[in-house]
């Protein structure tokens, strides 16, 4: 009876510990890893459509401006939005500087004004050089608005982002080594007829349950797939990631659950069985 | 060996139970050490979530009554006309003033009222040659007619001024009497971005409800 209660004290605490290192793990894997962010960023596209948003942003600027849409021609390459980008993830994961060069935007952007000018044969009045300074700077923040939102808030995203990362890398030795422990320690009291194996089997069976528990919930509760958040394209970058994170918990919860009950199953068998020959054995 | 098999079945069932109970456990822990965080976490990702795709689009309706609009045009979408015979301007009205708006038509200030409403009506829409850049000739008896899906709104200008575009006094917002602000930026054919706005004030002289 003693040995029973102390059993499953043991595997409530192995509940624990596997959900801390199935956390750990996804998290790990996903979020937490500058690599699989970029990837995200590739595969929705990311980069384009906020090249979009730049270009639809020049635009309202420009309209006003009395200047075609042609000075707004190869003021800035893909490449460069995509190095500004990637630097502003960078600077998320490592917190280095953010470093977005607006310099030959503005460049780019005046040597096309004064093409267009000598094309059309225009002069800029003295009174009008401020309002066309207005209209760079404008351009140039319309740029680095999209690129980058907001320093303060890639400051502290990546401040939590580095503590996340602080704390499991000490924890983690840790959050491994006591679920050995505690499984040895089963394996040492319940050795006969595999009894340890019902114990963990129900341990993996719990965790696994808990792991399918946050799809539940996100799908009755929450509604991640209309998060917005800056743009649309923010928006479906982090709807897509959440939803990846929930799908990796569900995925890892229903083999915990198949595992377990396969434990559970191999225990029972041998139990009975051995029930039924000791039952023979007495008759 | 068919009552070795309901036993092993029994105790299989007496063992996903007793997981049920142990994750049960957890929950209620979780529930009773971080119950307000995780609830406060679900409505956080509620707010910032909007779903488009259910929206039904009401058809606007104007209260004789009270001349209030008894629903309104969801932001961001055409509900109106806005004509000047004066320089051959018929163009789209929106509800709203966000530069992605202005892009494709006139726009509706949301601090103002609706045609109809006896307040002040702010509108306003880029000086290109698309939309205003000859708002400056539009005189004082100039009409200008905002038809809608629940009426149709005569306005007759009575002054126009040049002010800096920080000056919201300009705008006049009251629900005295009806009156059309429409403004656009200034100078008209300047390079660069504009700090003025040319503004026309039309007073209401005619109106027909659908």
């Amino acid at each position: 009876m003693v040995k029973n209660i102390v059993s499953y004290i043991i595997t409530m605490f192995l509940i624990l510990f596997i959900i801390m290192i199935i956390v750990l793990n996804v998290f790990s894997n996903t979020i937490l890893k500058k690599e699989y962010t970029i990837a995200n960023l590739k595969t929705g596209n990311y980069y384009e459509r906020i090249n979009q948003n730049i270009v639809d942003g020049f635009k309202d600027y420009t309209v006003q401006s009395g200047l075609s849409d042609e000075v707004l021609e190869k003021i800035y390459s893909q490449d460069k939005l995509e190095q500004d980008i990637n630097s502003m993830i960078e600077s998320l994961y490592t917190g280095s500087k953010i470093n977005i060069d607006t310099e030959s935007i503005k460049e780019n952007l005046l040597n096309n004004i004064e093409i267009e000018l000598e094309k059309e044969n225009k002069e800029i009045a003295q009174s009008e050089e401020e309002a066309l300074t207005n209209y760079m700077e404008a351009i140039v923040e319309v740029y680095k608005n999209n690129v980058l939102y907001s320093e303060k808030v890639v400051e502290e995203i990546g401040t939590v982002l580095n503590k996340a990362n602080n704390i499991i890398n000490k924890a983690q030795i840790v959050i491994y080594l006591i679920p050995l422990v505690l499984v040895i320690i089963l394996i040492v009291i319940n050795h006969k007829q595999l009894k340890f194996l019902q114990y963990i089997g129900i341990g993996l069976l719990a965790t696994g349950l808990f792991s399918i528990t946050p799809k539940i919930i996100s799908e009755l509760k929450m509604d991640i797939n209309n998060i917005m958040a800056i743009n649309q394209a923010t928006s479906n970058l982090i709807q897509t990631i959440a939803q990846d994170i929930l799908n990796r918990f569900t995925v890892i919860g229903i083999i915990m659950i198949v595992i377990g009950i396969i434990l559970i199953i191999i225990h029972n068998v041998k139990a009975c069985r051995i029930l039924e020959e000791t039952k023979r054995s007495r008759h | 060996m068919r009552n070795q098999n309901t036993n092993i079945l029994k105790a299989t069932i007496k063992d996903i139970i007793v997981a049920f109970i142990c994750i049960a456990i957890i929950f209620f822990t979780i529930y009773i050490v971080w119950g307000s965080e995780i609830s406060l976490a679900i409505s956080l990702v509620n707010k910032i979530s909007i779903d488009t795709s259910k929206k039904v689009l009401e058809e606007v309706k104007l209260n004789s009554v009270t001349n209030k609009l008894e629903s309104y045009p969801e932001y961001g979408t055409k509900y109106g006309t806005i004509k000047i015979d004066a320089i051959n301007a018929d163009l789209p009205l929106y509800y709203g003033d966000t530069l992605a708006i202005l892009r494709n038509g006139v726009g509706q200030f949301s601090g103002g009222y609706f045609p109809g409403e006896g307040g002040t009506v702010v509108c306003m829409a880029h000086n290109s040659t698309k939309y205003l850049r000859e708002l400056a000739k539009v005189t004082p008896g100039n009409k200008i007619i905002i038809t809608t899906n629940y009426g149709e709104f005569t306005y007759e200008v009575f002054d126009t001024t040049i002010v800096p575009q920080t000056e919201m006094e300009a705008l006049k917002i009251q629900n005295e009497e009806e009156m059309l602000v429409l403004y656009t930026c200034y100078p008209f054919n300047s390079i660069g971005h504009t700090t003025s706005r040319y503004i026309t004030y039309s007073k209401l002289v005619d109106s027909k409800y659908f």
